[in-house]
């Protein structure tokens, strides 16, 4: 056996480190909440106040609601079409390798690239409308425009609408959600294929997509066979959802009037830009909260441990 | 089974048709590039196929910013990095999978409860530690937050926990020191899985943002990613020169990901899911 020390020399620098960059700034940001601080002058503690102006901080309000619905558009959309991109590369055609490689191009873009490449196509004149004018519609200025999906949907058919039903999501934080979804949706795909490699081959051969009875064995036997992937890509799609920052940070700057600030870049202005350290660890916290709810929801609705890998 | 011949077609067909969506942009990112400065980009209806080809959007590029400083303060960021979290996750991962201890299991499962805590939540009082270090606008600023991670330690006990016991004990017999167990023994042995391990982490930090963007405050210290970012306010809104500039950005990544991409796979799929 190896000496009674001798573990902690090799957990110890890891452990050391994930102290000062993880334990500690996490503790630091419940400290931070209940200060005033703005790097320069010393820390004020004024207990819950941060919070409470949070409470009454209509921005505030209007970043979570959009991070909440944001979070809405992607996960579901990534949990469908990742579960549909893997079923089509779940077969053995020659060409099937070069397919799977190609599609995950996307994911290993750089967030700075793909905010680039989208702003570009969202452009007012760009290639999004062009091929929209292909079919006789004027396109919204995508990135820019405030306007609800709903409501702007039905504007094309010439219907006018007061209701504050149709307001969400603006046109501008969709827009920002497809480029979350197109950069993911490989990713989670992969996980997905892993999962439905690991079906026994008879039952994905009925699988296949070819009509009426494919349909039937993917809704009765490979969708509930599947479930812990599921799980585990909603799970890791919610949290990655709720703290995008990127797409916002290169396309938006959050605009047009903070109808796409999300939390993550939230946090960044109010930190970096207009220093209130203690209001941004408020936020923080908030942030953390939130994910912490969905990640025990999931973990309940998973029943157990047997998402996590674990022990 | 065998598929049939018009089966085998029309998913080919779907198989093209969403290739097609995923990758058009890039398509349409190069066809920008291309174009020269009397092409009108916004010409309707859209011109894919650039009428010249001109490669001049990349030489102004490539002279506007310092890329080759990018390229070069991004790599040595990268390999760093990938270096440091290898010897630091597989280290504690080999003591968490192989070795004995009070408070193992509270160890690993704290380890693993670290990713439910997103990094933008830590932003501002990390920031703060690596101003107290002194590190801001430093490399190793942007290096050390990220030199251990909990995916790296989680894949790497996983990988240790495979290898059977009886090595281990023969080494031992021969006299060798638990260290030298993990350098000479272990570690050869899960290859693979340091392989994956590397190459998430290259790739993560060669397209890593948000905390570049905080600690890095000098030009000339700049990554890729950041250079790029701050391209956006120099060309004003010249997208041949963004579009070419991007182009150079993606391409390594994009090359890299090609020569590695069975170690990206493996990765994701090992040990998401327990059956």
């Amino acid at each position: 056996m190896h000496g009674r020390y001798t573990p902690f020399f090799f957990v110890g620098p890891g452990l050391l480190l994930l102290g000062i960059f993880f334990a500690y700034p996490l503790l630091d940001t419940l400290w931070l909440s209940l200060h005033r601080y703005n790097i320069f002058t010393a820390p004020v503690f004024i207990g819950f106040d941060n919070f409470r102006r949070a409470w009454g901080d209509e921005l505030f309000w209007r970043v979570l609601a959009n991070t909440l619905l944001y979070a809405a558009i992607v996960v579901p959309a990534l949990v469908v079409l990742s579960f549909f991109m893997a079923l089509l590369l779940d077969n053995s055609l020659r060409l099937i390798k070069i397919f799977r490689t190609l599609y995950y191009i996307p994911v290993v873009t750089s967030i700075v690239v793909a905010g680039i490449i989208w702003k570009w196509l969202y452009n007012s004149d760009g290639l999004i409308n062009a091929v929209l004018k292909g079919y006789g519609i004027i396109g919204p200025s995508w990135l820019a425009d405030a306007r609800g999906v709903p409501e702007a949907f039905l504007g094309l058919f010439g219907i006018q609408t007061e209701s504050v039903w149709f307001t969400e999501p603006a046109i501008a934080l969709f827009s920002v959600a497809m480029v979350t979804i197109w950069k993911a949706a490989p990713y989670y795909m992969i996980i997905y294929l892993a999962g439905l490699q690991g079906i026994p081959i008879a039952l994905k051969e009925a699988a296949r997509i070819d009509g009426a009875g494919g349909w039937q064995v993917i809704r009765h036997v490979i969708i509930p066979t599947i479930k812990p992937y599921t799980l585990v890509v909603s799970i890791i799609a919610t949290i990655a959802a709720l703290r995008t920052f990127g797409e916002v940070y290169v396309m938006t700057g959050g605009g047009p009037f903070h109808r796409t600030n999300l939390l993550s870049y939230y946090i960044y202005t109010l930190g970096f830009k207009y220093l209130e350290v203690g209001y941004a660890a408020a936020v923080s916290v908030f942030l953390l909260a939130i994910i912490l709810i969905f990640a025990i929801i999931n973990f309940r609705l998973a029943g157990g441990d047997n998402t996590t890998g674990g022990a | 089974m065998s598929t049939s011949t018009w089966q085998r077609v029309l998913l080919y067909a779907i198989l093209c048709g969403v290739g097609f969506i995923l990758l058009t942009p890039f398509a349409w990112l190069l066809s920008t590039a291309l174009k020269s400065e009397s092409a009108d980009l916004f010409a309707y209806p859209p011109q894919w196929i650039p009428d010249p080809v001109v490669w001049s959007n990349f030489v102004k590029a490539w002279n506007i910013l310092p890329f080759m400083r990018y390229i070069f303060n991004t790599f040595y960021i990268a390999i760093a990095t990938v270096l440091l979290n290898l010897f630091f996750c597989s280290l504690t991962g080999y003591a968490l999978a192989r070795m004995h201890f009070r408070g193992r299991q509270f160890i690993f499962y704290c380890i693993l409860a670290t990713t439910m805590v997103p990094f933008q939540v830590l932003l501002i009082p990390l920031f703060i530690v690596t101003l107290k270090l002194g590190l801001v606008d430093t490399h190793a600023g942007v290096i050390l937050p990220v030199a251990v991670n909990a995916f790296g330690i989680f894949l790497l006990r996983q990988a240790f926990t495979t290898i059977p016991k009886d090595l281990e004990e023969a080494a031992r017999i021969d006299g060798c020191n638990e260290f030298t167990i993990y350098s000479r023994i272990m570690l050869p042995l899960i290859k693979p899985a340091l392989a994956t391990q590397a190459a998430f982490t290259f790739v993560a930090q060669w397209n890593d943002f948000l905390w570049p963007l905080v600690v890095l405050k000098s030009r000339e210290l700049y990554t890729l990613q950041l250079g790029l970012a701050s391209l956006q306010g120099v060309f004003g809104v010249n997208w041949r020169y963004i579009s070419a500039a991007s182009v150079i950005a993606l391409v390594p990544t994009v090359l890299f990901f090609l020569f590695t991409q069975r170690f990206f796979t493996q990765g994701l799929t090992s040990g998401a899911v327990k059956e």
